[in-house]
């Protein structure tokens, strides 16, 4: 009581002193189960309240489904392409017909012609013909998950020479809505596996720092110091220079992870260094250590779990900085090589200011990911929040 | 309205409360006290009893929002006339012109209570500038300087320029007293002022305050949770509970008749000098909620003399027991609840 | 204060030792040294190399030493002559390249910050002293939405939008007119204009966290004892929340600088990838793709020496504004 009141003004303090507020109250019985409950449930609990956490949280796990379930989501291949679609803007899609009223989803099929003044590509709907978008339809046929054969589709026109282009076609016409699902596979695996890396470096050399002291201590905290106090792209930008133009977009993938995590490492490592020396220096762990429990004990069972709340929040804080990193290298031409899709190599189209001006449609991918980067933030957020024990 | 031209500040029926998200605290629930000048009053009761808001809004520098000042009113007896401070904007002239000119504060927290970005004597100045216009630069350091010799700081023209965290709890307590004077206030106001420091020095302290009173000529508010320290402070104490007087009578009538249920039991929980050795008792249950609104006596929860049916029902008055003892209890009720109780007036426990 | 400063200093060694090692891994990671690969590509655009030139070449540049001395050459070259090696894809020596535009990189990105914190600050104490007010929840959207946004992605589209709306290109650091135009009022201001966006864009996400630790700060501090002892003295309030709880939020948000500063300069780089601007940005790009090592290898670490400079000299700001600091024995 006394060190926390010392921070507060005596003003607020009180008329509301905190052990009377906990006891005097009748709901204080009917809370009990907050009393029994394991650190994990109140985290839990405390993240539930947090709405747009949740939110945020629910539409993470569906953009990654549908990374998962890329081939079936995108409504044609990685690298179909059509030769007199390019540069065609978003198909429109209608719902209501003059003299039907309002139908299921439909497209006009478009043709391409040459404006004769500008001699731009104009892209002109024949509306004498709709044809309706169908769901859970026939289409190029692909392995889900390398092994399944199938040829569904989530939606489609079952028509393979009148496409449905939602988010346009690019230069060479490869439809960019597939195109940019195909690409999350990349972009949104990368965050994780990168952080897992980190994570894993991050514990180890953490806990090996807090835990040996000493000289192995001091150059994993110069290390950390060093990694930390750098700015990382120019270093990212040198070291993915290194990396041979022949590999394949596997070697090429882990290789610019591993990039990426050499710095990610270092930011976790002191987390959980900082934590645990924190942690052994809490009154619980003295009394644990006073109570004769064994070290391993003290670790599993005192330490651990006013750790791993923290640890969680990291790592989902540390998600976002992976994908961009991965963006902005592929972005410039360093990260991933055509023809490997991630959103930082579609977004190399978007380079030119002048080509954007003409096809706003290129810039999409940049939406996705600064969507997930935000909602990344929102529940990074909401579980920072929940995870401190003595937040309300 | 008393025309005792020796009073300096009369609280009447003075309401204080905090609208806070969970509830309404009724910090300070109906609270009326004189103090006159060159007296000295003592406020007792356990935390949360409200003694501190009700210092804090004679000053008005209650944190609002949440807090407000609902009701009742706090006259304060200058030169120039009576000031009834609740009616005055806390952000007005004429109000900041009242803080530390006329009425001065020490804090609970020596550690906290001066910032640690400027020098002691920068935060003692600062006052001076503020409230005594005129004063050069020179006049202001030296005074700062005498300041700082009189409450007992050893080598004051060189520990004016260190920074609070250079100094000990005790030393900055010193500096803290030092600041409250620096106006020449007619009322110092001492929060706690030593529950913070070892009791060494809280002894040290105590004296201090007690001398520069008499030096000064100033009246004195010491508020406390020490009911040993509060009596040998104070003149007149108060004893409040849970935002309300409990009791309000001389020291002297304090220590040897305890009235309230309440007093005595704070004199029952702590341990006597002489006497035999026993062991100390606690008051019975708990502090209730806060945020509770009682219809009858706040301490009935815990009472011992309890009558069920007439101090949970209704509010007992403050009863005059002798000229200079007032108790709001059922117990001194002598006309029991048939007759109207004789509301006392409290200007007459003053005198 | 001396002890202080010197003490920081001597951490900052293993630091900036740990950079060269790095930037020199960088030079030698890719693989084959650069003679055989100069060799490669004379051999490629048909001139022919015999063996004894080539011979002569990697002695001549000291490739047949081994590692450990090759880096302190390196070094020696560096703290000696200021020599960071030779450029090929230029054909000029390193220093000469980076001269310009190092400064150029450095100051605008501590001008973004400068920027951030001078939109961010008010915006905390505004929002600090309103909590809970309409703004203070707009203001709160805003910087959490800064924090998160990546500037390269913000620059790119917003370069579209005023381009698109305006037909005003914000790209590079002058427009065409006047490339080749000496210094001049209107170049200047022109400069200024095309200046204004990347610095807001890559001040973005130091903008966002100032917002926040400002407003966490402040409200803290507006709790702090000594704030009711400045009121009770009878200061008015605005001169009070300025000299008092405003003075102390702001030492934590210097303190910051050592980890904005980094992300500021990475930001910098890759939005002057974006905008065009003649940054160090677009050269390390070009120095990677071409595998001209001594160039990247040197840009990475003049501007990770020059970061780590900067944090050191915002701790000494820090130690300046906070007597705690520079008095030592800061006690919790």
């Amino acid at each position: 009581m006394s060190a926390q009141s010392t921070n507060n003004p005596q003003v607020l303090n009180e008329p509301v002193p905190e052990d009377s507020v906990a006891l005097g109250q009748p709901e204080a019985v009917l809370n009990e189960r907050f009393y029994y409950a394991s650190q994990s449930e109140l985290v839990w609990w405390r993240f539930k309240k947090h709405k747009l956490a949740v939110a945020a949280a629910i539409l993470t796990i569906i953009l990654y489904l549908t990374a998962i379930f890329a081939n079936f989501v995108a409504p044609y291949g990685i690298i179909t392409r059509w030769g007199m679609r390019q540069q065609e803007p978003p198909t429109p899609v209608y719902f209501y017909r003059e003299g039907v009223g309002i139908t299921g989803p439909f497209i006009y099929p478009v043709t391409r012609k040459a404006d004769p003044k500008t001699f731009e590509w104009v892209f002109v709907p024949d509306k004498t013909k709709p044809i309706p978008i169908q769901f859970f339809v026939k289409g190029e046929p692909y392995k889900l998950f390398g092994i399944i054969e199938t040829d569904i589709h989530l939606f489609g026109t079952g028509l393979g020479n009148e496409p449905v282009h939602l988010f346009g076609t690019d230069n060479l016409g490869r439809d960019l809505f597939s195109r940019i699902f195909f690409g999350a596979q990349v972009s949104l695996s990368i965050g994780l596996v990168g952080v897992l890396i980190s994570f894993l470096a991050g514990i180890i050399l953490g806990g090996l720092s807090g835990y040996m002291g000493g000289v192995v201590d001091e150059i994993i905290q110069r290390t950390i110091d060093f990694l930390l106090s750098i700015p990382t792209l120019p270093l990212w930008m040198a070291l993915s220079a290194s990396l041979p133009r022949n590999w394949s977009v596997i070697q090429t993938y882990f290789a610019i992870t591993l990039i990426l995590s050499i710095i990610g490492w270092a930011g976790l490592a002191r987390v959980v260094r900082g934590k645990l020396l924190q942690l052994r220096e809490e009154d619980y762990a003295m009394a644990a250590q006073a109570a004769g429990a064994s070290k391993w004990r003290i670790i599993t069972r005192h330490l651990l779990p006013g750790f791993t709340s923290h640890l969680i929040v990291s790592i989902t804080v540390s998600i976002p900085a992976v994908i961009l990193g991965e963006t902005a290298l592929s972005f410039i031409g360093l990260g991933m090589q055509p023809p490997a899709v991630s959103w930082g190599t579609l977004l190399q189209d978007a380079q030119n200011i002048v080509a954007v001006a003409q096809q706003q449609w290129l810039l999409i991918p940049a939406a996705f990911v600064i969507i997930t980067v935000l909602l990344f933030n929102f529940v990074g957020d909401g579980l920072r929040d929940a995870a401190d024990p003595y937040s309300r | 309205m008393t025309n005792d031209n020796n009073v300096l500040i009369e609280v009447r029926d003075l309401k204080t409360y905090f609208y806070l998200y969970e509830g309404t605290v009724r910090a300070v629930d109906g609270v009326s006290y004189d103090i006159r000048k060159g007296k000295s009053l003592g406020v007792i009761g356990e935390s949360g009893c409200g003694k501190s808001v009700t210092a804090q809004s004679t000053m008005r520098i209650v944190p609002s929002p949440p807090g407000k000042e609902v009701g009742g009113e706090i006259v304060l007896h200058l030169e120039k006339g009576p000031v009834d401070v609740l009616k005055l904007n806390p952000n007005s002239d004429e109000m900041r012109a009242i803080r530390w000119k006329e009425i001065s504060m020490i804090f609970q927290e020596p550690m906290t209570s001066f910032s640690p970005l400027f020098t002691i004597g920068n935060q003692i100045t600062e006052a001076i500038k503020l409230h005594l216009p005129g004063v050069s630069k020179k006049e202001m350091r030296e005074r700062t300087i005498e300041l700082l010799d009189k409450v007992g700081i050893p080598q004051p023209s060189r520990l004016i320029d260190v920074y609070p965290h250079q100094l000990s709890g005790g030393m900055r307590q010193r500096a803290m007293i030092a600041m409250a004077l620096s106006c020449n206030p007619k009322l110092l106001i001492a929060d706690e002022p030593t529950t913070a420091l070892d009791v060494t020095i809280e002894a040290q302290i105590l004296e201090l305050i007690r001398g520069l009173q008499e030096e000064f000529g100033m009246a004195l508010m010491y508020i406390s949770h020490d009911l040993a320290v509060v009596s040998e402070m104070s003149d007149e104490i108060m004893v409040m509970y849970l935002g309300r007087v409990m009791e309000k009578a001389t020291a002297n009538e304090i220590f040897n008749n305890p009235l309230h249920p309440y007093t005595q039991a704070l004199w029952r929980s702590i341990p006597a000098i002489e006497g035999d050795l026993k062991r100390l008792e606690t008051i019975k249950g708990m502090l209730p909620s806060p945020y509770q609104v009682h219809k009858g006596c706040p301490f009935y929860s815990r009472c011992e003399h309890r009558m069920p049916g007439l101090c949970d029902e209704a509010r007992p008055p403050l009863y005059q027991v002798s000229p200079t003892q007032t108790v709001s209890c059922f117990l001194y009720d002598k006309s029991a609840k048939a007759a109207t109780p004789a509301v006392a007036r409290p200007e007459a426990a003053a005198s | 204060m001396l002890a202080y400063i010197a003490r920081r200093i001597v951490t900052l060694i293993p630091i900036l030792f740990l950079i060269s090692l790095v930037s020199f891994i960088v030079i030698q990671l890719p693989p084959g040294d650069w003679v055989t690969r100069q060799i490669n590509q004379l051999k490629l655009s048909g001139i022919q190399v015999d063996e004894g030139e080539a011979m002569r070449l990697t002695k001549l540049y000291g490739l047949d030493k081994p590692g450990g001395e090759r880096y302190i050459n390196w070094m020696k070259g560096i703290l000696l002559d200021g020599n960071f090696g030779w450029s090929f894809q230029w054909n000029m020596p390193v220093n000469r390249l980076l001269v310009e535009r190092v400064p150029l990189t450095m100051s605008i990105s501590i001008a973004s910050l400068i920027i951030s914190w001078l939109i961010a600050i008010p915006i905390g104490i505004y929002s600090a002293t309103h909590q809970y007010s309409v703004l203070d929840y707009v203001f709160t959207f805003i910087g959490f939405i800064g924090l998160a946004t990546p500037g390269f992605l913000v620059a790119l589209i917003l370069a579209w939008v005023i381009f698109s709306s305006t037909g005003f290109s914000p790209l590079g650091l002058n427009s065409n007119q006047f490339l080749d135009a000496p210094m001049s009022i209107a170049k200047f201001l022109d400069m200024l204009k095309h200046l204004i966006l990347p610095l807001l864009i890559i001040g973005l996400s130091s903008t966002g966290v100032t917002i926040r630790v400002m407003r966490a700060n402040l409200l803290d501090e507006l709790k702090k004892q000594y704030v009711i002892t400045a009121r009770a003295k009878g200061l008015r309030e605005l001169g009070l929340l300025l000299k008092y709880p405003v003075r102390m939020a702001i030492n934590p948000i210097i303190s910051t600088v050592g980890w904005i500063l980094p992300g500021l300069v990475s930001g910098e780089v890759l939005v002057s990838i974006v905008l065009g601007i003649q940054t160090t940005g677009p050269l390390l790009l070009r120095a990677v793709l071409e595998q001209d090592m001594y160039l990247a290898g040197s840009i990475v670490m003049i501007l990770s020496t020059l970061t780590v400079i900067g944090t050191l000299l915002s701790d000494i700001l820090l130690a300046v504004m906070d007597p705690r600091i520079r008095y030592g024995g800061v006690s919790k």
